[in-house]
């Protein structure tokens, strides 16, 4: 538009003052009267020069103008635009043609100079144009953030920017013309050199790589650099590698990869998954831990059934309620389950999820889940020690405790303390309650060792107490504890256990007793085995001597050097009695005791002595023989003293005959009567048979019956005579098994002609069964009869009462037989008693009064004892007790 | 042959069937007692024609037996039969009224002798 102002200005400046310049000249020339030709060329002056001025169209209508004042003012017909003339018409067009061409090449002269001019102009603009493009790309180059290099093929740097060599901590200087790769790690050189190469291989490509760079100081840069080559004016390729500091970017990264590594780590260890589950979407997030727990493969797609497809049977019903309750109210929530795994294995899961609101405001629940098997494992491990541990301290009676010294009371202590002090465990007892049962005596020694503990520090100690128990009874208990030190130095608790000790207490006190009554019985037997022998021996399994132990009293008697002999070498009279000597050694090779064997052998002096020994065989726990033990003694005493006895007892058996002989004079008339008697049935059943026989029909049958009655009766006879036989015999002594109560009834069968003669009621108590004694029968009847004649000659003058006689037999606890006669007479007096055993006592008119000495001698050589007893009531008893007849082993 | 009742009494227990036996043989009615106190509560006391006791016997001797029986009335003929026999004895038996006093041993004659006159003296008649 401005153009076209200015083009019509110019061309309306143009027209005007041609015009004016045209009149001038046609003035000039009507003036001067020119020719047609000369104006014309006047005109086209004219117009070429206003032609100058540039407008084409101007200059046109000038041509026009100017053809027209030629025709009008100077071609004939003047004053007309017609010419006529045809010279003039060809000056005329050849006028025009030139105007125009002329105004042509002048408006093309000054188009082109126009031009010229506008291309100097825009060259003069380019070249600042350019030189601050350059300082702008160069700016841009220098300063742009990021390092630019420029390097040839063999990695030389052409060109560094400011930011990149600053970066990298040089000068730019010193970085141009050095090799780029001294700005990379060592390691990462050979690496730089292949990605260089890469690059020149392709020109068009552009590679892209994460490196580190080696800053002049040695610290490290991470760089992502982007290059491409390039060719170079004269084809020559370089590098152009673009840096990007990415350290802070790579520290990041390498953080959140180390935190991701160890997050999967933590999870991994700590068996804990975390989850996310965007409740409305239904998409959720496990982490690797989730998959491994479950058990499932990591491409799985996470979904909450997957969890409840994997859970226990018996715990399913309660996942899936949970799921369905974070699904209906947007809550944390908290649950606990059990997995029943493809491998048939049980986990424990502790899961724990909150519920967010995500930037799109959905609900979704982050979580985490935790393998809790182990711990349950050991919870169950621990319950079942702690179940464990309270019954064994329950069996062993132990409780543990752990006492504060300062609080003075029970920190903790286990259910078996209180039930040792005989609490229930499950009632809350105060100290006080608990120190009440401890024995008082006890409760002093107690605080003392429990001050000594805090102030000695002295690691263990044990003491013993007794609890008073409700019941009257007590408990001993048995405590060792501990003391703990505080931080601060101080004993601040002990720690230890109460046992129930009062079994192995009582246990203890049993085993005192019985080891002090072992003392005793070993003692006693010592004395025993002392003051029956003189020494003590013991043989071994080859029946050597290894052992002899002379009692003090009996020192001296011992020959020396018997150690290691055998008994029957020892022995000086195995030539004289070798069926002695057999019979012991057979005894000896069956390992059977032997008692009371008599030998003859030296003593310390060379005189003969002689030894009595019992022995008997001992073993180890296994059975097996290990030799004799026994005693022996020096009875060469007795031995002498033997022969004496003898000669005094057959002193004694011949008084005894005598008295005998006696008392059968004094029972004369007993026996007779004893005889008479069956002589007298005798008679009587003769006759009888005789009367039977006689008969008019002889009755046979009756006759054979007296004859049998006869018959009787004089075995009858006979038998009283043989014992009258018996007891007039002055026969040796015989000591053979006997019956007391035989001998008793022998006795009546002669007496009883006396008791009824003297109206004397005979009553015995024998006891049925008693074992046998050993003795000479006649003698024993003799002791009896004697005393059942005292018995009845003491009742002569009782007259008032009953004349009772007992006779009892029975066994004592000492094993001994007794026979005991009472009489119910006048009795003993009181100053009489002590001596109406000894010889030659008497309160009879008649007699020697050797009577009961004789008893006495009798019985005592049976072993046994004649005495009398205190009674109730009038008359008198004697007694005499018979040891029992043993198997002697000899 | 009678057939009066005679009783023996005699704690002898051989002797009293001898006794019995004998006179049994000799066709009497016999009835034993091992003692006086036995004799004494038999129901047929008073039946007895004739005793026929020994002396010697334990609580009871034969002459405390007449003693009783003729305290109680009864006069039936004793005959006294003893194993000690001395005068003593006889003299006191006799006196308190024994027909007869035979020692053992007796011969079966001697005592039915006794027995017959005994009886005859007696009558028959158990009573008095």
């Amino acid at each position: 538009m401005y153009n076209q102002i200015n083009n019509f200005k110019r061309s309306a400046t143009q027209f005007t003052f041609g015009s004016i310049t045209l009149a001038v000249v046609t003035l000039a020339s009507l003036y001067l009267q020119t020719h047609f030709a000369e104006t014309a060329f006047g005109y086209l002056l004219v117009i070429l020069l206003f032609s100058l001025i540039g407008s084409f169209i101007a200059s046109s209508a000038l041509s026009i103008l100017a053809i027209a004042a030629l025709a009008y003012y100077f071609a004939p017909p003047a004053f007309s635009l017609r010419i006529e003339d045809p010279q003039a018409l060809l000056v005329a067009v050849a006028f025009f043609t030139v105007s125009i061409v002329g105004t042509h090449l002048n408006g093309k002269v000054r188009q082109e100079r126009q031009a010229a001019r506008e291309t100097a102009a825009e060259l003069r603009r380019s070249a600042a144009d350019l030189k601050d493009r350059e300082n702008w790309w160069r700016a841009i180059f220098e300063h742009n953030p990021s390092m630019y290099v420029m390097v040839d093929e063999a990695g030389t740097v052409l060109n560094v920017n400011t930011f990149g060599a600053t970066q990298l901590g040089y000068a730019r200087s010193e970085l141009i013309g050095q090799s780029v790769l001294g700005v990379f790690l060592e390691e990462d050189r050979a690496l730089a050199r292949k990605r260089i190469r890469t690059c020149l291989e392709d020109i068009t490509q552009s590679q892209t790589w994460e490196a580190q760079k080696a800053r002049k100081d040695g610290s490290v840069l991470w760089v992502r650099e982007n290059a491409k080559a390039m060719l170079w004016a004269d084809d020559r390729p370089v590098v152009l590698i673009a840096c990007e500091d990415i350290t802070e970017r790579k520290r990041t990264e390498l953080a959140l990869q180390r935190s991701e590594a160890h997050l999967a780590q933590a999870q991994e260890l700590s068996n804990t998954g975390s989850f996310g589950w965007n409740v409305a979407t239904g998409e959720a997030f496990w982490s690797k831990e989730i998959f491994r727990i479950l058990q499932l493969d990591p491409q799985t797609v996470p979904a909450p059934e997957l969890v409840v497809a994997r859970t226990h049977p018996d715990d399913r019903a309660s996942v899936q309620e949970t799921i369905d309750q974070a699904m209906r109210y947007p809550r944390d929530f908290e649950h606990e389950y059990r997995l029943l795994l493809p491998d048939g294995s049980v986990k424990h899961i502790h899961a724990r999820a909150r519920a967010t609101r995500n930037a799109t405001g959905d609900i979704e629940f982050v979580g985490a889940a935790t393998d809790i098997t182990a711990a349950r494992q050991a919870e169950q491990q621990l319950r079942r020690s702690e179940a464990y541990l309270a019954e064994a301290q329950h069996l062993s009676h132990t409780g543990s405790w752990s006492w504060d010294v300062h609080g003075l009371d029970f920190i903790y202590r286990s259910a078996e303390v209180d039930r040792l002090f005989g609490f229930d465990p499950q009632e809350t007892v105060s100290i006080e309650t608990i120190r009440s049962r401890i024995h008082p005596d006890d409760l002093p020694r107690l605080k003392e060792m429990q001050q000594l503990a805090r102030e000695g520090k002295d690691g263990r100690f044990a003491y013993d107490f007794r609890i008073l128990m409700p019941d009257g009874s007590m408990r001993h208990i048995h405590s060792v504890a501990h003391v703990v030190v505080g931080s601060d130095g101080n004993v601040s608790e002990l720690i230890g256990t109460h046992m129930d000790v009062t079994e192995q207490y009582a246990a203890r006190e049993r085993l005192e007793c019985t080891l002090a009554a072992l003392r005793e019985s070993e003692q006693r037997f010592r004395d025993y085995a002392e003051t029956a022998s003189d020494w003590l021996w013991e043989t071994g399994p080859d029946h050597q001597v290894t052992h002899l132990s002379e009692h003090t009293s009996a020192a001296g008697i011992l020959a020396t050097g018997l150690m290691g002999m055998l008994r029957w070498d020892i022995a000086c009279d195995v030539e004289e009695e070798p069926e002695k000597w057999r019979q012991h050694r057979a005894r000896l090779e069956a390992h059977l005791p032997f008692r009371d064997l008599v030998y003859r052998t030296v003593n310390r002096m060379g005189s003969p002595i002689y030894v009595r020994t019992s022995g008997k065989p001992f073993f180890d726990i296994n059975g097996h023989f290990l030799g004799y033990r026994g005693v022996s003694t020096d009875i060469t005493a007795i031995i002498r003293a033997d022969q004496a006895e003898q000669e005094l007892r057959k002193a004694q058996a011949e008084l005894a005959h005598v008295t005998r002989v006696t008392t059968l004079g004094e029972l004369t008339t007993s026996i007779a009567h004893e005889i008479n008697q069956p002589l007298a049935a005798i008679i009587n059943n003769a006759d009888a048979c005789l009367g039977w026989m006689n008969r008019e029909t002889p009755d046979l049958s009756a006759a054979r019956s007296s004859v049998d009655w006869i018959i009787e009766d004089a075995i009858r006879a006979s038998e009283v005579i043989r014992r009258v036989r018996a007891l007039a015999k002055k026969g040796e002594i015989e000591m053979l098994p006997l019956d007391i109560n035989d001998v008793v009834k022998d006795v009546i069968a002669l007496v009883t002609r006396e008791l009824i003669s003297h109206q004397v009621t005979l009553k015995t108590e024998l006891t049925a069964a008693l074992p046998a004694i050993l003795g000479d029968r006649i003698q024993l009847q003799q002791v009896i009869i004697n005393l059942v004649m005292n018995g009845i000659e003491a009742m002569d003058a009782v007259t008032d009462r009953t004349r009772e006689l007992v006779i009892q037999s029975s066994e004592d606890d000492m094993g001994h037989v007794r026979v005991a006669v009472t009489d119910s007479g006048v009795g003993i007096a009181e100053n009489d008693a002590d001596r109406v055993l000894d010889p030659f006592f008497t309160t009879k008119s008649s007699g020697l009064g050797m009577g009961l000495s004789i008893c006495r001698s009798i019985v005592e050589a049976h072993g046994g004892r004649l005495s009398i007893v205190r009674k109730q009531g009038p008359g008198a008893s004697f007694r005499f007790d018979l040891p029992l007849h043993k198997e002697v082993v000899s | 042959m009678s057939t009066l009742l005679i009783s023996v009494v005699d704690d002898d227990s051989s002797v009293r069937a001898a006794t019995d036996n004998l006179l049994k043989s000799r066709g009497y009615i016999v009835q034993t007692f091992a003692s006086a106190e036995e004799f004494l509560r038999s129901p047929r006391l008073s039946e007895t024609s004739c005793v026929v006791t020994d002396v010697q016997m334990p609580v009871m001797s034969g002459l405390d037996l007449l003693a009783e029986m003729r305290t109680r009335g009864y006069s039936v003929p004793f005959i006294f039969i003893t194993a000690f026999p001395n005068d003593r004895v006889r003299t006191s038996a006799l006196s308190a009224g024994a027909i007869g006093f035979l020692a053992k041993p007796f011969t079966g004659h001697a005592l039915i002798e006794c027995l017959d006159a005994a009886l005859e003296e007696n009558g028959g008649d158990g009573d008095i």
